[in-house]
C-alpha cells in the first residue's frame, strides 16, 4: 500500500516494532534498571525476572504435555452438581452441565496455545519465505510480491478466519491458518526490509567484491543476522497469537465441542456472567495471564537481543542502520 | 409449509422481543405515549409475508397483516374465527375452498379490502418474481383465486389439499393491499408492506430496528384477543440484538421490554430475579432434535439407532441444561401440532439397560476405556451441528449419555449453509434439526425420498411407503382419518429410529413485568392486538 | 496535491488485488450460490441452473472478472441474497455506526495512552512510570471481549448508568469504545513511553536543553512530535485488527454496523454483501494508510521528500 512504499527509514524500523502487539521495545524491568540503578538490585531484579519467567513456563509445559498431573478430572465428564460455586470439590467451581470448570481450564490451553503457535510458525516460515524473495527479487518482482503482502494486510484476520471456516470447516487448524494467514504479511514486511538492508550493508557488499555468489552471501552472512530479527519478530508475536486465536474461538470458531477451550468456554459462560460469574471469569484470567506471560518472554528475548540490553547480538544491524539513517536523511 | 425453525438466514425462527424504547419509557419522555421495544435476535429477510422464509418475519408481519381466518387458542383449545373472511365453506374433496368476506376493512393506504385483495395476494404469492419461500410451499397444489363477486372469493387447488385452512392462518397470507402490491411491485413490497393490521410500517433501519405505529381506523380484530378495535400501543419497534448476552442486558437496562428467545440459563436467572414476567408458546411442528442418518455406518444398522433412542434422558436434558424452560420431546411432531401421536412417543422411554442389551446383541463390545468396538471399528459418531440454534449445550448432553451405553462422539459446529452441504451428503450420523409447521403434511419436507441430496432429509430415510402415506394423508379432508394416516407415518418413523426428538423449542418471551395484554396464536406468534404498558 | 495523487495511484494496484479477492470470493465459497438464494423453497433443479444461468457463474471466470469490475466501476455491488436489496445501499447505510465506533475506540486509546506514555517517558521509574508500565502489559493481556462483557454487567446490569446495547445515543457509545480502545491506549502508551525516553538521550534534546530551551517546549516541539510517529503509523497498521475488533463489539452491543454484517453474512453465504465488504474494507484501508502517510508527513516534512524505496 502506499504506506510500506514510501515510508523513510526511521519510520520502517517504526514499522517494523509496531507490525507486532508487543512494539517498541519497552525492556522488561530487569533489563531496564541496568543501566540507572545500582547494579546489585539490579542483578536481583533480574534473577527474579528470569525465575518467574522459568516458572511460568515450566508450568505451561506442564499444562501442556501432562494436563492429567494438574486436574484430576475429566473436562468433558458430566455430573450432577450443576453450576456449584468454587470450593472444595470444585476448586473453580462447575458449569451448566456439572464439569469441573478447573479442568476445563486446564485442558482448554491446549488448543489456544497450539493454535497461536502453530499460527506463529506458519506465519514465520510463510512470512521468512515472502520477505527473503522481496528483498532478494528483482524490482518489478518485489514490487508485486509487497503488493500481495499489502492486499492481504488489509484484510481482517475474522473474515480470514470466517472464510476459512466456511470453506474448509471449523476447527483448531483453521484458526491456526487463520493466525499464520493473518501474520505472515506483518512478518513478510519486516523480513523483506531487513533483507534490503542487510544486502546494502557493507560487509555484504565487501562479500561480493571479494567474489562470493549471491546464494552464498545470504547462506553466509544473511541468515545468521535474519535469525535474530525473526526471533525477535516470534517472541514478539505469540501475545498476539494468543489474543487472536482466543478471540475466534470465543465466536464459535474453534474448538471441537466438548473439548475444553478457553474462547468458547468464556463465551459460553457469558450468559451466565450475572449468577455464575466463575463459568467466565477463569478462562478469562487464563488468557490474560498466557498473554501477559508471552509478552513479558518477549520483550525479555527483544531485550537480550538488543544491543543496550545484553548479547548485543543485533550491534551489527544497529550500527549499520544509523549509517544508512545519516545518509538518507 | 412452515418455515425453517433455526433456520440458514437467521438463527432461530421464532427470535424476537419486544419493549418500550428507552427514550419515552425509561427517560419518561413524551406522556401517554405507549412504545413498546422488542428485541429479536435476527433480521427479517424481507417484510412481505408472502415472499419471506423466515418465521421471524412472520411475527413482525402478523402485526400489520390480517389473514382471512384466524386460528387462535381458547379455552377449547382452539379454533377458527373470523378474519377479513367471515366465513368459510370447504369442499368435502378438500380441493375448493370458498370465503365470504368482509365489507367495512381499509388498507393502511386507504384501499378498499374486497375480493380483488384475496386474488392479488394469492397470485402475488406465486408470481416467480416474488421468490416466494415458506409461502409458495404452504400453498401448495394451487391452481387460481376465482372472484365470484366481490364479497366472495373461491381459492381452488388442482389436487386435494387438506392442510390448507392451518396454512393459510399459519401467517405467510396476510392478505396485502393490491395497490401498494400494484405501486412497489413484486420484490420492493417487501420494503414498503401495506396490510390492514392494528400496526402500520414506519421505519425499518436495516439490521438496526423496525418502527411501526398503531393504525387508528383498526376495528375488525379477533375479539379473543382482548380489544378488536385499534391497538393500545401508539408504536410498536422490533430491535435487531442478534447475541443472546445482549438482548438480556438490554431487557435489564429497560431498553427493551420484551426480549425474544433468551437462552434457557438467562430466562431462569430472569424468573428467579421476580423482576420479569415470561410468556411460552408452545412449538408447532417438529421438534427440535438430532436427523439419525441410516445410511452411514455405524447408525445404518437400526439396532444401533435404537439404542441411541435408549439411551438419552430428554427429561433429565430439559430439567438441568434447559432449566425446565421448554418440555421434553419424544416424538416428530410436537404436542400442539395437528396429527400428533401419543403413541408414537410411548415407543421409547429413558432405559439405558436396553440400550446396552441392543448394542450386545448387534455385536458391539465394550473396551476398557467404556468404548464399545466391532470387529476392530470403534463405535464413533460424527456429529454436526450448525451454530445460532442452540444445539451445542444439548448436544454435548447428548454426546454424554451416549458415552455411558459405549458411544464415542466428535462434534462439528458448522454456519449453517455449510452444514446443509455436509447434510445433504450424509457426512454425519447426527444432524440438527427442528422445523416450524402448522400442518403435519410438513413431514413431507423432511421425509420425503426425494429431499435427501438437496432438501432437508437429513436422515437419508428413503421408503416409498412413507412417501405414498403423507401423500394420502393430505388429500384426506376428514380431519379423523388424517390424523390416522399421521399417527401411522410418525409411529413407522419413530420405529425406525430416524430421528432423535430432544425438546420443543417454545416460543420463549421474556417481559418487563409492566407489559401486558399479548396473546399467543396457535402456530407459535404472538399478536400486539390487545397489548399495553402499565 | 501532487503527493496524494501519487499516494493514490501507488495504491491502484492494491485496490485492484483486492477486487480479485472479492471476486474469487464467490468461487472460493462452497456452495452453489443459486441454491443459497433459492434456500427454503422448495426449487427444483431446473429452476437451479436457470438462476446460475442468470446469475453468469456459467460463463468463463475472466469473463465473469470483468463483469464483476465494469458492475463495481458504476457503483453496483449487486442485490443481497438475503434481502434482494441493493448491497452498496445495506452497506452505506451502515458504515458510520463502524467509523463512529472505531473513531471512538481511538480517541479513547488517543486520550489515554499519548498523556500516559508521555508522563512515563519523561520519568522513568517513577510511580508514574511503573502504573503505565503495569497498565501497559494488562492492557493488551484482557480480552476486549471479556472487558465488554464486564462493563456492561457493571454499568449497564447493575448501575443502570448507562445503556446496554446501542441506542443512537452518545452514552451509548462509551462502553464499547473503552472495551475496544482500551488495548490500543496500551500500544500507545508503550510506544510513545519508549520513544519519548529514546528521544531524551538524543543529540538534538540535549542540545536544545543546552540552548535553555524550556523543558515543556522540548518535550512538546521535539520530543512528542517524533514520538507520534510510530503511534500513527501503528494504527494505520491496525486497521485490520481494529475492524475485527469492531465486528465483535458490534454483535455484543448490538450495533448495525460493518463488522458485524460482514460476520452474518459470511455465515449466511451472502456472498454478494462479503465482496462489496471486501472492496469497501479495502478501499478503507487505502484512505486510512493515505490519512497516516500525510499526517506523517505534516508532523515530519522530512519523509516528504524521501524517494520511494521500491
Amino acid at each position: 500500500m502506499t504506506g510500506s512504499a514510501q515510508v523513510s527509514q526511521q519510520q520502517r524500523e517504526d514499522l517494523q516494532m509496531a507490525d507486532v502487539q508487543t512494539t517498541d521495545v519497552v525492556v522488561p524491568p530487569a533489563m531496564e534498571n541496568a543501566g540507572s540503578s545500582p547494579r546489585f538490585t539490579s542483578m536481583i531484579v533480574r534473577r527474579i525476572a528470569q525465575a518467574v519467567l522459568l516458572l511460568g513456563l515450566v508450568v505451561v509445559l506442564l499444562v501442556l504435555l501432562t494436563p492429567g498431573l494438574i486436574a484430576h478430572q475429566s473436562p468433558i465428564a458430566t455430573g450432577d452438581n450443576i453450576l456449584t460455586a468454587p470450593g472444595h470439590a470444585h476448586l473453580f467451581g462447575t458449569d451448566q452441565l456439572g464439569r469441573d470448570v478447573f479442568s476445563r481450564v486446564v485442558y482448554g490451553s491446549r488448543p489456544v496455545l497450539m493454535a497461536s503457535l502453530a499460527g506463529v510458525a506458519l506465519a514465520t516460515v510463510a512470512g521468512v519465505a515472502v520477505g527473503v524473495l522481496g528483498g532478494f527479487a528483482h524490482r518489478m518482482v518485489r514490487a508485486l510480491v509487497m503488493r500481495v503482502v499489502d492486499v492481504l494486510l488489509s484484510l481482517p484476520v475474522l473474515l480470514i478466519a470466517l472464510i476459512l471456516i466456511a470453506t474448509v470447516g471449523s476447527g483448531l487448524s483453521s484458526i491456526a491458518i487463520a493466525v499464520g494467514i493473518a501474520f505472515t504479511p506483518g512478518f513478510a514486511r519486516v523480513v523483506e526490509s531487513s533483507v534490503r538492508k542487510l544486502r546494502s550493508a557493507e560487509y555484504v557488499q565487501a562479500a561480493k567484491v571479494f567474489g562470493s555468489g549471491g546464494v552464498r552471501t545470504s547462506f553466509r552472512h544473511l541468515l545468521p543476522n535474519l535469525a535474530t530479527e525473526v526471533v525477535v519478530l516470534i517472541s514478539s508475536g505469540v501475545g498476539w497469537a494468543v489474543l487472536t486465536a482466543t478471540t475466534l474461538s470465543f465466536l464459535g470458531l474453534g474448538v471441537r465441542l466438548p473439548a475444553a477451550d478457553w474462547g468458547s468456554d468464556l463465551a459460553a459462560g457469558a450468559t451466565n456472567l450475572s449468577t455464575a460469574w466463575w463459568l467466565s471469569t477463569f478462562p478469562g484470567a487464563a488468557i490474560s495471564l498466557t498473554i501477559l506471560l508471552a509478552n513479558f518472554l518477549g520483550d525479555y528475548v527483544s531485550a537480550v537481543l538488543d544491543p543496550r540490553g545484553g548479547l548485543g547480538l543485533r550491534r551489527g544491524i544497529r550500527s549499520f542502520r544509523t549509517r544508512q539513517k545519516g545518509t538518507r536523511a | 409449509m412452515g418455515a425453517f425453525l433455526a433456520a440458514g438466514f437467521a438463527a432461530s425462527p421464532l427470535l424476537a422481543a419486544c419493549g418500550t424504547s428507552s427514550k419515552s419509557s425509561s427517560s419518561g419522555g413524551k406522556s401517554g405515549t405507549q412504545t413498546l421495544t422488542m428485541g429479536i435476535a435476527s433480521t427479517p429477510d424481507t417484510l412481505d409475508p408472502g415472499a419471506t422464509g423466515l418465521a421471524l418475519t412472520l411475527l413482525i408481519t402478523f402485526a400489520m397483516f390480517d389473514p382471512l381466518v384466524w386460528w387462535l387458542p381458547d379455552s377449547s383449545g382452539g379454533k377458527f374465527y373470523p378474519g377479513l373472511a367471515k366465513s368459510y365453506t370447504v369442499s368435502p374433496d378438500a380441493t375448493t375452498y370458498t370465503f365470504k368476506l368482509r365489507t367495512d376493512v381499509t388498507f393502511h393506504d386507504g384501499t378498499k379490502f374486497d375480493a380483488t385483495a384475496v386474488k392479488a395476494t394469492y397470485d402475488h404469492v406465486v408470481d416467480p418474481a416474488t421468490k416466494s419461500k415458506s409461502g409458495l410451499g404452504a400453498l401448495g397444489p394451487y391452481k387460481e383465486t376465482k372472484i365470484i363477486d366481490p364479497t366472495t372469493v373461491q381459492i381452488i387447488f388442482t389436487e386435494p389439499n387438506a392442510s390448507f385452512l392451518h396454512q393459510q392462518a399459519a401467517g405467510n397470507f396476510g392478505i396485502a393491499s393490491p395497490a401498494a402490491l400494484q405501486k412497489y411491485g413484486a420484490t420492493g413490497f417487501g420494503n414498503h408492506p401495506v396490510g390492514s393490521g392494528p400496526f402500520m410500517f414506519s421505519k425499518y433501519v436495516s439490521g438496526d430496528r423496525l418502527t411501526l405505529v398503531k393504525n387508528p381506523a383498526y376495528k375488525w380484530g379477533p375479539e379473543v384477543l382482548g380489544t378488536t378495535g385499534p391497538a393500545y400501543l401508539d408504536e410498536l419497534i422490533f430491535r435487531i440484538v442478534a447475541d443472546d448476552n445482549g438482548r438480556y442486558n438490554a431487557l435489564q437496562s429497560g431498553q427493551v421490554q420484551i426480549a425474544m428467545n433468551l437462552p434457557a440459563n438467562s430466562i431462569s436467572a430472569a424468573s428467579k430475579s421476580g423482576k420479569f414476567q415470561q410468556l411460552t408458546v408452545p412449538s408447532i411442528g417438529t421438534p427440535n432434535g438430532m436427523p439419525i442418518n441410516v445410511s452411514k455406518f455405524p447408525t445404518d444398522d437400526p439396532k444401533v439407532r435404537e439404542a441411541i433412542m435408549y439411551a438419552v434422558d430428554q427429561e433429565k436434558l430439559v430439567k438441568d441444561v434447559l432449566f425446565g424452560v421448554d418440555t421434553a420431546a419424544h416424538t416428530v411432531l410436537t404436542a400442539i401440532t395437528p396429527g400428533y401421536s401419543k403413541s408414537s412417543a410411548a415407543l421409547y422411554s429413558y432405559n439405558p439397560d436396553k440400550a446396552n442389551a441392543l448394542l450386545d446383541e448387534a455385536g458391539w463390545t465394550k473396551g476398557s476405556d467404556g468404548v464399545r468396538t466391532k470387529s476392530g471399528q470403534k463405535l464413533a459418531l460424527n456429529i454436526i451441528l450448525f451454530s445460532g440454534a442452540g444445539f451445542e449445550l444439548p448436544t454435548q448432553f447428548v454426546v454424554s449419555e451416549l458415552a455411558k451405553v459405549g458411544f464415542t462422539a466428535t462434534t462439528t459446529v458448522q454456519p449453517f449453509a455449510t452444514a446443509q452441504g455436509s447434510f445433504n451428503a450424509g457426512e454425519h450420523n447426527l444432524g440438527a434439526f427442528g422445523y416450524y409447521g402448522a400442518d403435519p403434511y410438513l413431514l413431507n419436507i423432511w421425509v420425503n425420498s426425494n429431499a435427501i441430496k438437496a432438501g432437508f432429509n437429513w436422515s437419508h430415510y428413503a421408503n416409498p411407503e412413507i412417501d405414498k402415506l403423507i401423500a394420502k394423508a393430505n388429500s384426506t379432508a376428514a380431519d379423523g382419518a388424517r390424523g390416522a394416516l399421521y399417527e401411522q407415518v410418525s409411529t413407522k418413523l419413530m420405529q425406525d429410529a430416524a430421528y432423535l426428538p430432544l425438546w420443543d423449542v417454545n416460543g420463549a418471551f421474556t417481559m418487563a413485568k409492566k407489559v401486558q395484554g399479548i396473546k399467543t396464536t396457535l402456530n407459535g406468534y404472538i399478536l400486539f392486538n390487545g397489548a399495553k404498558l402499565s | 496535491m501532487g503527493f496524494v495523487l501519487r499516494r493514490l495511484s501507488a495504491s491502484l494496484p492494491v485496490l485492484l488485488g483486492i477486487t480479485v479477492v472479492a471476486f474469487l470470493l464467490i468461487h472460493l465459497m462452497p456452495g452453489d450460490p443459486a441454491k443459497v438464494i433459492l434456500f427454503g423453497s422448495n426449487a427444483g433443479p431446473d429452476q437451479i441452473s436457470a438462476l446460475r444461468q442468470q446469475l453468469g457463474l456459467n460463463e468463463p471466470l475472466w469473463r465473469q472478472y470483468f463483469h464483476f469490475l465494469d458492475q463495481l466501476a458504476h457503483g453496483n455491488l449487486g442485490t443481497s441474497y438475503l434481502t434482494q436489496n441493493s448491497v452498496a445501499h445495506e452497506l452505506v447505510s451502515r458504515t458510520p455506526s463502524t467509523l463512529v465506533l472505531t473513531a471512538t475506540a481511538l480517541l479513547v486509546a488517543i486520550v489515554v495512552g499519548v498523556p500516559l506514555g508521555l508522563i512515563a517517558g519523561v520519568r522513568p521509574n517513577s510511580l508514574v512510570d511503573r502504573l503505565a508500565r503495569g497498565f501497559s502489559f494488562l492492557g493488551v493481556a484482557i480480552p476486549y471481549f471479556f472487558l465488554a462483557l464486564v462493563l456492561v454487567l457493571l454499568f449497564s446490569v447493575r448501575l443502570q448508568l448507562l445503556p446496554a446495547i446501542d441506542d443512537g445515543t452518545p452514552q451509548a457509545l462509551i462502553i464499547p469504545a473503552v472495551s475496544l480502545g482500551w488495548g490500543y491506549s496500551a500500544i500507545l502508551t508503550r510506544l510513545i513511553r519508549g520513544r519519548i525516553i529514546e528521544e531524551y538521550r538524543s543529540d538534538y534534546v540535549r542540545s536544545a536543553r543546552a540552548r535553555g530551551c524550556p523543558e515543556w517546549r522540548v518535550l512538546l516541539r521535539h520530543t512528542l512530535r517524533n514520538s507520534s510517529i510510530p503511534a500513527i503509523t501503528t494504527i494505520g497498521l491496525q486497521f485490520g485488527n481494529i475492524l475485527t475488533g469492531a465486528a465483535i463489539t458490534e454483535v455484543i452491543f448490538g450495533r448495525a454496523g460493518l463488522g458485524s454484517f460482514l460476520a452474518t453474512s459470511i455465515t449466511n453465504k451472502n456472498i454478494p454483501v462479503v465482496q462489496g465488504a471486501v472492496v469497501l474494507i479495502g478501499i478503507g484501508y487505502v484512505l486510512l494508510n493515505l490519512v497516516v502517510d500525510l499526517i506523517v508527513g505534516a508532523v515530519d516534512p522530512r519523509t516528504r521528500l524521501t524517494p520511494a524505496i521500491s
